[in-house]
């Protein structure tokens, strides 16, 4: 399960680096205020990438939170 | 072998799709490519392009280079752009047979950036469900009843085998 965590860390960061950069070039090319492209960039790309890669790095240790030791929920 | 397996799962609709797409991605690239080319020629001519009359000696042919350019250009981008439609037609068909909620877990492929959705839900699926001896249903590995006809079942490590003697 850590390593899907450890394989989501990579793909965020290189994906948001390679969105970040691409997301530059077209607000150059469109002429778009590249302040607002990078805030929408880490709004919808880079936030909810992050929260997912979190979600995965916990998975591992989240059963112990809501299961008892028979591995019943609470 | 394995690759071949998955995309027998995914539905045939999907894969026609991610083909049209790879085979007409080049084309349009390779069309494309050619009309921007022969476009700087023209301007390169009219004497509209200074940097262009610069390299009028070196670039001949130069439809027939940007022509090419489009062609591998519009072939990676739509080779990526088959692979992820694949990609979804697989996540599709795979939830189904795993007794998953299958549009909700490709909604989530698609919309969740960075393929982490894909990553999601390769962490997070079922065992492959087995179908009802009696009605059909899929019953998944944990499951000793179907959750449609009530069937008790008795899970072994090769697949699901009916109890004796029990039907409701």
């Amino acid at each position: 399960m850590w390593q899907g965590g450890i394989v989501a860390l990579l793909l965020t960061v290189f994906g948001s680096f390679a969105a970040t950069q691409l997301g530059a070039r077209v607000a150059a090319a469109w002429h778009l205020s590249a302040v607002q492209l990078h805030l929408g960039l880490a709004a919808f790309w880079i936030a909810p990438s992050l929260w997912i890669c979190l979600l995965l790095l916990l998975l591992p240790v989240s059963p112990s939170l809501w299961m008892n030791k028979k591995g019943l929920t609470r | 072998m394995r690759i071949r397996n998955a995309l027998s799962i995914v539905p045939k609709p999907i894969t026609l799709c991610a083909t049209t797409i790879l085979i007409c991605a080049p084309l349009i690239g390779s069309i494309a490519g050619w009309i921007h080319g022969r476009a700087y020629m023209a301007a390169r001519h009219s004497g509209g392009l200074g940097l262009y009359r610069l390299q009028q000696h070196h670039v001949t042919d130069l439809p027939a280079i940007s022509s090419f350019i489009g062609f591998v250009g519009a072939l990676v981008v739509g080779a990526l752009f088959a692979a992820w439609l694949l990609g979804l037609g697989y996540v599709y068909a795979d939830a189904r047979r795993r007794a998953m909620p299958a549009v909700p877990w490709t909604l989530v492929a698609i919309f969740v950036p960075n393929l982490l959705g894909f990553l999601l839900y390769f962490v997070l699926r079922r065992p492959i469900a087995s179908p009802c001896p009696q009605c059909g249903q899929a019953i998944t590995a944990g499951q000793r009843f179907c959750p449609s006809c009530g069937y008790r079942a008795q899970t072994a490590p090769g697949g699901l085998t009916p109890a004796p003697g029990s039907s409701t």
